[in-house]
């Protein structure tokens, strides 16, 4: 006993030291600041395969080691350390971080120049002058300002909506667009859905051209080629324009400049807000990066809390702050309460720091000496004691708009019309929605409040500077819009008492939450949720699931057929048929599958509209029945002749001999073998991504590139292909019982034993 | 008729690359027949069984089973096989069936029984091999001895016309022979026809109504036991009979190599186990003999130009445990000790059995009994 | 056949190796011959022979015959089978056999 103690120690201490150094390697580096920094044989940077950062990390930093990856798997790398830094895209990544991506951040600093965004164009389109049509659908959408809008929605806004583009009722061609589907905002996967600013694009385009759309998705380097070989029609895919890549293919007119970055792993500085400690108070604020809006005077009512507060950006919409807040250009917002609240629902990794900078009421407004004073009052004590405000408060300051309409007003209003003056622009309070009707938290309080006192509510929209200005004329018989109660109103106006405690709020990232402190359950769940939940993804998982089993199951089965040919070919005296079996035999066992697949694909089928399932499907039988063949055979020669010379001998066909006697006991020989050889081959199927198949690891991908997280979408895949290769096993397993009754058994069937 | 041959044999010959087993064989079977095949290995034995049910196709001759031609090319060959049963020398059970099923399959597959007459008909099989609590248990669960009398269940169960055993017991165990043996004497006294290649000769002898001995790809001798046994014609049938071991030299004349000779009949002599005395006087004879007497016998006739010369057999029979040795010469009838106090002609008789002269055909022949 | 004399004034000694057979009784006749001369005891050993046919015998006779004349003859050391041929020859009863 003292001895397996012993030696259990020195192994534990192995790993232990494996562990230690293994993160110690990280911190061997300085801080990347500058990108000259990483032109360095010591310091390695991954690229896109395929993309223009690529070729910009060659001509900029010539000396540093390059590292071939997908975009998702750089983004980790970095943040893990694994590389020094990862050169893509600014805004793709930016929107990566804004996803949630931790322990990174983005160099000021651009990497080389600037580069074009086009539409690449097949060389073998058949569709005539189409570079003249992009070219001028591109200037139409640059005239109306249609491009502009969408950039700004998808782009600056992150508003991450499609709008509705209706499809053409009778096209008279059919384009066939390639893009990655990989790359948030310009072209991923929102649940099952394709999405993004070039996703919009093709479809206007289809719409313009009157064509039918078909879309298909590649990565960098497989889209390209799919564009040479004229597979394609065009690219859309936030596609840059560079040199090398003209060599292949023609661009369309450029569509917008985008500037290649740099990620590199996060300080200490930047690992968490305030140096990785987290906010605890006000005070540490003072260093903070804040973001206010435009025409708000929040600078000031936060100095007054913080002295050395002074770096302001201003901005001209929440939505922009919110950007901001996310992309890491900003600390906290400064914003009320309610807005803030409204921030946080909507959007994932932001939170309202604690402690208010000031605290705040909000009232209804009244003239002087209004008689509905007294009657509103009694109401909204009622409303605080009944739970209507809370009731409200979840209403209007929750994510889903499809409940935020107002109450209506079915009341007959015996006590005759309030008329009510609001602001309208201050969301969530009072705003107008998107047809221009009025919205919001106070004003669907105000009608509850006057059906309470039967009263009708005329509402007029107004400027929140002329309110007050209302209630002294006249005009208006009460008025609100997130109007706080100050002494200096107060001089003017009544104020009902406060329906609403508001606060002038920091709002900020929540990346102190990590997985960690979370404690592994509830990261674990939350993993659970965005891998599966969010956008309905486990839809998206399913699919690739399905196809993954599809293709598995097809090659399978066409497979053994296939092998069962190919064995029985080589086992016959005709020396052309044995001679060609084994040299096709030999030829798809030394062919790796993936270059096998391309061939088929891109080569053998390259002229030919075919779908990349029934490809992979072709590719698979062909490659399992060239291994089942083989098994077969060998499982027959293990039969000893003998048996088949008895059954020769008491009067049995060839036929017969093989099938009842060899056939059998071989496949007692060779069915373990073959359900290895089938495992193998559904890991195997894993790589037709590469010719753009969406099985289900590139369903993981995809989802990977949306969560950014490397942990449990891997993981899951990983879960999924060992259910699907063992529920497969064990079906084969039944149909072998089935072939070969199990030795135990000691009846005879079908008789009347003695 | 009854007494039709089921099995005719005509100028059968079957020939490979470098080899002829069969070089001309012809017989004739008839029905309630037991033969039993017997001779030197690789003789040919087995392929001629082969050859009967086509498991090897003859290169040339004809052969009828029950008035079918099965050397015709239009011939059905799985049909006439189901009228021969075969068992083999390595059993040839069928490897993932129940013995039971091993006996079973054939009956309802070829011959259209129902499973149930086939279990029966089985289960009283494995009864008279003496296997029936085995019924259920697999090949390689039984004994070699078990096997074949399943495998013999299993041939019986197709109610043959004729079933051939090709060395049935060579691949068994000594003391498991015995018992396969009774039941293929059994099967002979039910009135079956057999032809089975053996190397038992004592079984041969008592089960067989006629056998065949085959040697260098013919039928070189057949009668009935007895005759084969007691009383064999033909000199290889003799040597193999009585397990003989033959030392023979060719060609004796004045160049022969005499030394190089003796050798040769001391290595014999060692090998075959023989005495000192018995080697001496192999010696013996052969000096008194050969060089003594005939070789100038030889010469002398050789001056007249009509030369002969001399060839010696050496038998050695190790069941009989006799020894001797033939000199067969050519020229006029000649024995060469009719003097009685011939010197040679002392020792050899102090020594030997005793010697005899022969004459026949114009062939000398001198036989020296050790 | 290997013949190894010993010469003692008029005693003679040939011991035998080997066989004694046709071809090589012409080999112990001719030593006999030469040495014969004058000598009233001749001993044969027959301690390493191996063999002996009719031809030796004959030569044994021829010298017996000489030193029934001169003097004495004896065969020494003669193992079991020449032995036995001695005695179905009746040659026991003409050599002196030791």
């Amino acid at each position: 006993m003292k001895l397996r103690k012993k030696s259990a120690i020195l192994p534990a201490l192995l790993l232990l030291g494996i562990l230690l150094f293994g993160g110690c390697g990280k911190q061997g580096k300085q801080q990347i600041t500058a990108v000259e920094q990483l032109n360095d044989p010591n310091y390695t940077v991954g690229v896109g395969d395929g993309t223009a950062g690529m070729f910009q990390a060659e001509e900029y930093l010539p000396e540093a080691e390059k590292a071939h990856m997908d975009s998702v798997t750089g983004y980790m790398a970095v943040s893990q350390g694994k590389i020094d830094a990862f050169v893509y895209d600014r805004v793709m990544m930016e929107f990566a971080i804004a996803n949630g991506l931790t322990g990174v951040t983005l160099l000021e600093e651009a990497l080389g120049e600037a580069t074009d965004v086009a539409v690449g164009i097949s060389p073998k389109t058949k569709i005539e002058g189409l570079t003249e049509e992009i070219n001028r659908f591109l200037e139409e959408l640059k005239a109306d300002g249609t491009l502009e809008d969408m950039y700004e929605r998808w782009i600056q806004k992150a508003d991450g909506t499609m709008p509705d583009i209706p499809k053409p009722e009778n096209p008279d061609c059919k384009l066939k667009i390639g893009t990655t589907g990989l790359v948030q905002p310009f072209s991923y996967y929102e649940g099952t859905e394709l999405t993004g600013y070039d996703i919009e694009m093709i479809e206007r385009f289809g719409a313009w051209m009157n064509a039918e759309v078909e879309i298909k998705t590649y990565d960098y380097g497989g889209v390209i080629a799919a564009a040479e070989t004229g597979e394609i029609d065009c690219i859309m895919a936030n596609l840059n324009v560079t040199e090398e890549r003209r060599q292949h293919i023609p661009f369309s007119d450029p569509i917008y400049r985008s500037e290649t970055a740099v990620m590199v792993a996060a300080g200490p500085e930047a690992a968490g807000a305030n140096g990785g400690r987290g906010y605890q108070a006000l005070s540490d604020f003072a260093e903070a990066r804040f973001g206010a809006l435009n025409g708000t005077i929040v600078d000031e009512m936060v100095q007054k809390r913080i002295e050395d507060a002074t770096d302001f950006s201003f901005y001209n919409s929440v939505p922009d702050i919110v950007a901001a807040l996310k992309a890491n250009r900003i600390d906290a917002a400064p914003l009320d309460e309610p807005i803030a609240r409204l921030a946080v629902a909507k959007n994932q990794g932001l939170k309202i720091f604690e402690e208010p900078v000031e605290t705040d009421q909000y009232g209804y407004a009244f003239p002087k000496g209004s008689p509905l004073l007294q009657q509103f009052n009694e109401v909204i004590a009622r409303f605080w004691e009944d739970g209507t405000i809370e009731a409200m408060k979840e209403k209007w300051l929750g994510a889903d708009d499809s409940v935020k309409t107002l109450t209506e007003q079915d009341w007959a209003g015996e006590n005759g019309t309030i008329r009510y003056y609001h602001d309208d622009t201050h969301e969530p309070m009072t705003y107008l929605g998107n047809s221009g009707e009025p919205l919001g938290l106070e004003i669907d309080l105000l009608l509850l409040i006057a059906r309470e006192l039967d009263y009708q509510v005329e509402l007029t929209a107004c400027e929140f500077s002329s309110l007050i200005a209302a209630l002294e004329s006249g005009k208006a018989d009460v008025a609100s819009g997130s109007m706080s109660i100050t002494e200096e109103r107060m001089k003017r106006v009544d104020f009902a008492d406060t329906h609403y405690d508001a606060a002038l709020v920091f709002l900020i990232r929540d990346d102190t939450g990590t997985v960690g402190e979370k404690g592994f359950w509830a990261g674990m769940q939350e993993s659970v949720h965005s891998t599966f939940v969010v956008e309905g993804r486990w839809r998206l998982i399913l699919s690739g699931l399905g196809v993954t089993v599809l293709i598995s199951v097809l090659a399978g089965v066409f497979g053994l057929l296939l092998g069962f040919l190919l064995c029985m070919m080589r086992r016959t005296r005709h020396p052309l048929a044995r001679w060609s079996a084994a040299v096709v035999v030999r030829m798809i066992q030394g062919t790796p599958m993936v270059v096998f697949l391309m061939i088929l694909y891109y080569v053998i089928f390259g002229k030919v509209d075919i779908s990349g399932i029934v490809v992979s499907v072709i590719g698979f039988s062909v490659n399992f029945g060239a291994y089942s063949s083989e098994m077969m055979r060998s499982g027959i020669e293990t039969v000893d002749k003998g048996q088949s010379e008895a059954a020769l001998a008491m009067g049995y066909t060839k036929m017969q001999t093989f099938w009842k006697i060899v056939f059998p006991q071989a496949a007692a020989n060779f069915i373990p073998v073959l359900k290895g050889e089938f495992i193998s081959m559904v890991k195997m199927t894993s790589i037709v991504g590469y010719i753009a198949v969406q099985d289900l690891t590139k369903v993981s991908d995809i989802i990977r590139s949306r969560t950014m997280e490397a942990f449990f979408p891997l993981i899951v895949t990983a879960i999924l292909y060992f259910a699907v290769a063992n529920g497969m096993t064990a079906l084969l397993s039944m149909a072998e019982r089935g072939v070969l009754p199990k030795r135990k058994k000691r009846t005879v069937k079908g008789v009347r034993m003695s | 008729m009854k007494n039709q041959s089921i099995i005719s044999i005509r100028h059968l010959r079957k020939e490979y690359p470098n080899v002829v087993p069969l070089e001309d064989v012809s017989a004739e079977i008839k029905r309630g027949e037991v033969i039993s095949v017997i001779g030197p290995s690789g003789t040919g034995k087995s392929t001629l069984l082969r050859c009967i049910n086509l498991l090897e196709a003859p290169t040339s001759g004809e052969i009828m089973v029950d008035g079918v031609c099965i050397t015709d090319k239009k011939c059905k060959v799985n049909l006439v096989r189901r009228k021969m049963g075969m068992v083999f020398q390595s059993f040839y059970l069928f490897a993932h069936k129940t013995i039971i099923e091993n006996i079973m399959m054939g009956q309802t597959d070829l011959l259209g029984r129902s499973r149930q007459e086939a279990y029966d008909r089985g289960m009283e099989l494995l009864r008279t091999v003496g296997l029936s609590d085995k019924a259920l248990a697999y090949p390689d669960e039984l004994s070699g001895g078990q096997k074949q009398r399943a495998a013999i269940a299993r041939t019986v169960a197709m109610e043959p016309e004729i079933i051939l055993f090709d060395e049935p017991t060579s691949a068994l165990d000594p003391t498991m022979v015995g018992e396969v043996l009774s039941v293929i004497r059994s099967l002979a006294g039910q009135g079956m026809t057999m032809l089975i290649v053996t190397h038992e000769m004592k079984f041969a002898r008592d089960v067989s109504t006629r056998i065949f001995y085959m040697d260098q790809g013919e039928l070189y001798e057949e009668g009935t036991p007895e005759q084969i046994f007691e009383h064999p014609q033909r000199e290889r049938t003799r040597i193999f009979i009585r397990q003989l071991k033959v030392l023979h030299a060719e060609r004796m004349s004045r160049d022969f190599d005499f030394p190089a000779f003796l050798t040769r009949l001391e290595e014999f002599g060692r090998k075959q186990q023989l005495s000192q005395r018995q080697i001496y006087a192999m010696q013996l004879v052969l000096e008194e003999v050969f060089l003594q007497k005939l070789l100038p016998a030889m010469e002398q006739a050789g001056k007249t130009d009509s030369g002969w010369d001399a060839a010696l057999d050496v038998e050695y029979g190790e069941k009989e445990g006799y020894l001797q040795m033939r000199f067969s010469y050519g020229g006029p009838s000649y024995h060469p000790f009719l003097e009685e106090d011939d010197l040679s002609l002392r020792i050899l008789t102090g020594i030997t059995k005793g010697l005899e002269h022969r004459f026949l055909d114009g062939v000398n022949d001198l036989t020296v009994y050790i | 056949m290997k013949i190894s004399k010993t010469e003692n004034g008029s005693s003679l000694c040939l011991a035998l190796e080997g066989r004694l057979d046709t071809n090589t009784a012409p080999e112990l006749e001719n030593t006999l011959k030469n040495s014969i001369d004058g000598i009233t005891e001749l001993t044969i050993d027959m301690q390493s022979l191996d063999y002996l046919s009719s031809a030796g015998l004959r030569v044994l006779l021829g010298a017996q015959k000489t030193m029934n004349k001169q003097g004495q003859m004896q065969v020494t050391h003669v193992n079991d089978t020449i032995m036995e041929i001695f005695e179905v020859t009746g040659f026991v009863d003409i050599l002196t056999i030791k």
